[in-house]
C-alpha cells in the first residue's frame, strides 16, 4: 500500500520482495511486524515516484499499478476504488463516560482499525472474606480459600478507518484531476 | 508466520483460535504471502496470458497486491513483471500482454496481498 502521498502528487511505497533493498523491513529504523521476516525493522528508504509517471497507470476500474521496483522489478497494484459497503463505518457503542464498549463492523472488517490494549483487573470477594475473618480464620488461609480473581479486560482506545483508504482515494482523486482515468 | 498447535490437555485461549481466523479472514495490517506461476502459449504479439489467483483469506478487502519474478524471470515473450488487477476479497488477476509468439511464455515469483 502507499505509505505517503502529498499534495504535489509525490508517492512513497515499499517493495514487497523479501530480499530487495527496498523491502519494507530492510534498514534499521523502527520495528514493524513483517510477514516474511517476523518482527523486523522498517526501511528508511521508500520507493518514490510521481503520479505523472507513465507507469502509474490504471489496470481496471478500481486498481492502479505503480512503477516496477528499480532494484528487483517487483510491481505493486493498489486498490483505489472501494464500494460503500466495504468502507461503511462501524457502529460504536459507548458507556456514559464515553468509553468505547463495543464496535460492530458494518463494512469490511479489516478496513476499520481498532486500537486496543489489555488491562489487568483483580476482583476480591471481600464479603465472603469478611465472614471468614469474623470466625478467626487466619489471613493466609483466607487467601488460599478465596483467592483474588485476576483477568484481563480488553480496552478499546480508538477506532479509525484503515490508513490506506484515505491515501488510495487521494491517489484516485489526483489521477483523475490530471486526466488519468481508467480505460472504458 | 507459522501457526502453532495447542497441546492436549491445555486450555484453548482466544489467541489460539484467532491465529487460524486471522489466516482465513486477514485482519487490518496483515499480509497473505504466496507464489504464482503464470505461463501459456502465445499465438501473436500482444496476446494475453492470464490467470486468477485465489486468496486463502475471504471477507476482508485487500488494499494492495505486489508480485515479483524471483522464481522465473519473464521469458518466452514475456518481457516485464506481469500486471495485477481485479483485486477483491477473493483474490486477484495476474496477466501480461506478450511481445512475441512462443509456446511457453512464463514468469513466476512471490505474491504479497496487503490487508
Amino acid at each position: 500500500m502507499l505509505h505517503n502521498i502529498d499534495e504535489q502528487g509525490n508517492l512513497e511505497y515499499h517493495c514487497h520482495r523479501p530480499d530487495c533493498e527496498y523491502h519494507h523491513c530492510a534498514g534499521l529504523i523502527g520495528q514493524i511486524e513483517c510477514a516474511h521476516h517476523g518482527t523486523q525493522h522498517k526501511s528508511a528508504t521508500p520507493l518514490q515516484t510521481h503520479i505523472s509517471h507513465e507507469q502509474v497507470e490504471w489496470v481496471d476500474a478500481t486498481t492502479v499499478q505503480l512503477p516496477p521496483c528499480p532494484a528487483c522489478g517487483s510491481r505493486m497494484a493498489l486498490r483505489v476504488g472501494f464500494t460503500d459497503a466495504e468502507i461503511a463505518p462501524p457502529i460504536i457503542e459507548r458507556d456514559p463516560s464515553g468509553k468505547i464498549t463495543k464496535v460492530v463492523h458494518v463494512g469490511a472488517v479489516n478496513l476499520t482499525r481498532i486500537y486496543d490494549h489489555a488491562e489487568k483487573r483483580v476482583i476480591m470477594d471481600e464479603a465472603r472474606r469478611q465472614v471468614l475473618r469474623q470466625h478467626g480464620i487466619p489471613e493466609a488461609l483466607i487467601e488460599a480459600l478465596i483467592p483474588p480473581v485476576v483477568y484481563f479486560e480488553r480496552v478499546i482506545d480508538r477506532v479509525e478507518p484503515h490508513p490506506a483508504i484515505a491515501r488510495h482515494q487521494e491517489l484516485e482523486r489526483q489521477l483523475t484531476a490530471i486526466g488519468k482515468r481508467p480505460a472504458g | 508466520m507459522a501457526l502453532y498447535t495447542v497441546s492436549t490437555g491445555n486450555t484453548i485461549q482466544a489467541q489460539d483460535v484467532n491465529q487460524v481466523v486471522n489466516v482465513l479472514q486477514r485482519a487490518s495490517g496483515q499480509q497473505e504471502i504466496g507464489k504464482y506461476f503464470l505461463a501459456g502459449p502465445t499465438y501473436a504479439n500482444g496476446a494475453l496470458v492470464s490467470q486468477y489467483m485465489s486468496s486463502i483469506s475471504r471477507n476482508t478487502t485487500p488494499v494492495s497486491v505486489s508480485i515479483d519474478t524471483a522464481d522465473q524471470a519473464p521469458a518466452g515473450g514475456m518481457s516485464t513483471t506481469p500486471n495485477t488487477g481485479n483485486l477483491t476479497a477473493n483474490g486477484f488477476q495476474v496477466w501480461t500482454l506478450t511481445t512475441t509468439t512462443n509456446l511457453n511464455s512464463r514468469a513466476a515469483g512471490n505474491m504479497t496481498i496487503q490487508y
